[in-house]
C-alpha cells in the first residue's frame, strides 16, 4: 500500500515508525482499484509468467542421474533476486511503469535475471527475446526508486541495468561475421 | 488458483489514476533523475561547441579569433556555466550508479561498489589532469 505517498510494505510497518499522524493509506499506485485498498494485478502475473521465471532446460536429465549441483558461488550469483517476494512496491515505485503501463517493470526483469544467472538454467537466450522488445528491458531509464522501495533488498535496478549490459553485448556479438544469431 | 480461472484483461469501470505532468516533482529523487536526462543536453552543447570550434579553427585565424570572442561574450559565457554545472551533475550522477549496472566478480567475490565508482572518478582525475597539462604546457 501507499502510506503517505511512498510504497510500503504495511504488514512489515509499525504505527510507531510513522511519527505523529494523520497518516495516509492508499492503494499501491499505477494499479487499477477493484474497492478500498484492493488493487487489481493481473497486468503485473500475466508480465511475470512471460519472461518464464523457471528453470528451462533444454533436456531434462533423467532422474536416476540425481540433482543439478550447484555451487556456493553460483549460487550467490542470483541469490539477491531470488529473494522478491511479489509484494509490487517497485511497480509503484516506477515512475515509468505509471506512464506506460505496457512496461514489463522491475520485478519481472529482475526475476528474469535470477534464472538467466542460475547455472541450472538454459532460457536465457528465450527470455532475452522477451525483454529486448519494445516493452521490455529498455523501456527502463534507470530511475533507480524501486531499489530503494524493495524491502528484500533484491535490487531490480541493477538486475536491469546488468541485463542491458548483456543485451547489447548479445547484440554487438550478432555483428561480428562468426557471432551467434 | 484453479486451471480454468478466467480473469478480465481490462475493466473499464476500475479506477485508474492519471500520473500528473508534473510527477517530476513529486519527489527529490524523481526531480534529480528528471534533471540528470536533461544534463545530456548539456553535453551535446559542449559537443556542439567543440564541432564549431574545430570548423572556425579550419577557417584560419580570423574566423576563430571571432568564434573565441563569441565565446567570451557574456550571454554565452553564462551557458557556459550552466552547462558546465550540468555536465558536472551529469558525471557525478551517473559515476555514482556506475556499481548498480556494472558487477565485477574477481574470484566469485563481488568487487565492492566503492571500488567501482572510486576507478571511475580516478579515470576521471587522470585523463582531467591530461587534458590540463597539454592545454596549459603552452
Amino acid at each position: 500500500m501507499m502510506v503517505n505517498g511512498e510504497p510500503k510494505l504495511t504488514c512489515a510497518a509499525f504505527l510507531s515508525d510513522q511519527g505523529r499522524g494523520p497518516i495516509r493509506v492508499e492503494p499501491l499506485r499505477f494499479f487499477p482499484i477493484i474497492r478500498d485498498l484492493v488493487v487489481d494485478i493481473t497486468d503485473f502475473m500475466k508480465k511475470l509468467k512471460k519472461v518464464k521465471p523457471w528453470i528451462v532446460r533444454e533436456q531434462e536429465k533423467p532422474v536416476a542421474e540425481g540433482e543439478y549441483l550447484q555451487t556456493p558461488d553460483q549460487l550467490d550469483a542470483y541469490k539477491q533476486f531470488s529473494m522478491c517476494i511479489n509484494c509490487l512496491l517497485c511497480y509503484s515505485a516506477c515512475p515509468i511503469y505509471g506512464l506506460e503501463p505496457s512496461f514489463v517493470g522491475p520485478a519481472a526483469i529482475a526475476l528474469a535475471q535470477r534464472y538467466n544467472m542460475d547455472s541450472r538454467d538454459q532460457g536465457a537466450r528465450e527470455r532475452l527475446e522477451v525483454l529486448s522488445h519494445k516493452d521490455g528491458m529498455w523501456e527502463c531509464t534507470f530511475v533507480g526508486e524501486c531499489t530503494k522501495a524493495c524491502p528484500k533488498h533484491v535490487d531490480p535496478a541493477g538486475a536491469i541495468q546488468q541485463y542491458k549490459l548483456v543485451s547489447a553485448a548479445h547484440w554487438f556479438k550478432t555483428l561480428l561475421p562468426l557471432g551467434n544469431r | 488458483m484453479s486451471a480454468g480461472a478466467h480473469y478480465t484483461p481490462y475493466h473499464p469501470k476500475w479506477y485508474r489514476k492519471r500520473v500528473s505532468v508534473w510527477w517530476w516533482l513529486e519527489s527529490g529523487s524523481y526531480t534529480g533523475f528528471v534533471l540528470r536526462e536533461l544534463s545530456a543536453v548539456a553535453v551535446a552543447f559542449f559537443a556542439v561547441v567543440l564541432i564549431a570550434q574545430i570548423r572556425a579553427l579550419a577557417g584560419g585565424p580570423e574566423a576563430y579569433a571571432r568564434f573565441t570572442a563569441t565565446l567570451g561574450s557574456p550571454g554565452v559565457l553564462v551557458l557556459g556555466v550552466l552547462a558546465f554545472l550540468f555536465v558536472l551533475f551529469h558525471a557525478i550522477t551517473w559515476f555514482n550508479l556506475a556499481p548498480t549496472a556494472m558487477v565485477v566478480r574477481v574470484r566469485g567475490k563481488r568487487v565492492p561498489d566503492v571500488a567501482i565508482s572510486g576507478s571511475n572518478y580516478a579515470a576521471w582525475v587522470v585523463l582531467s589532469a591530461v587534458v590540463a597539462f597539454l592545454m596549459l604546457r603552452s
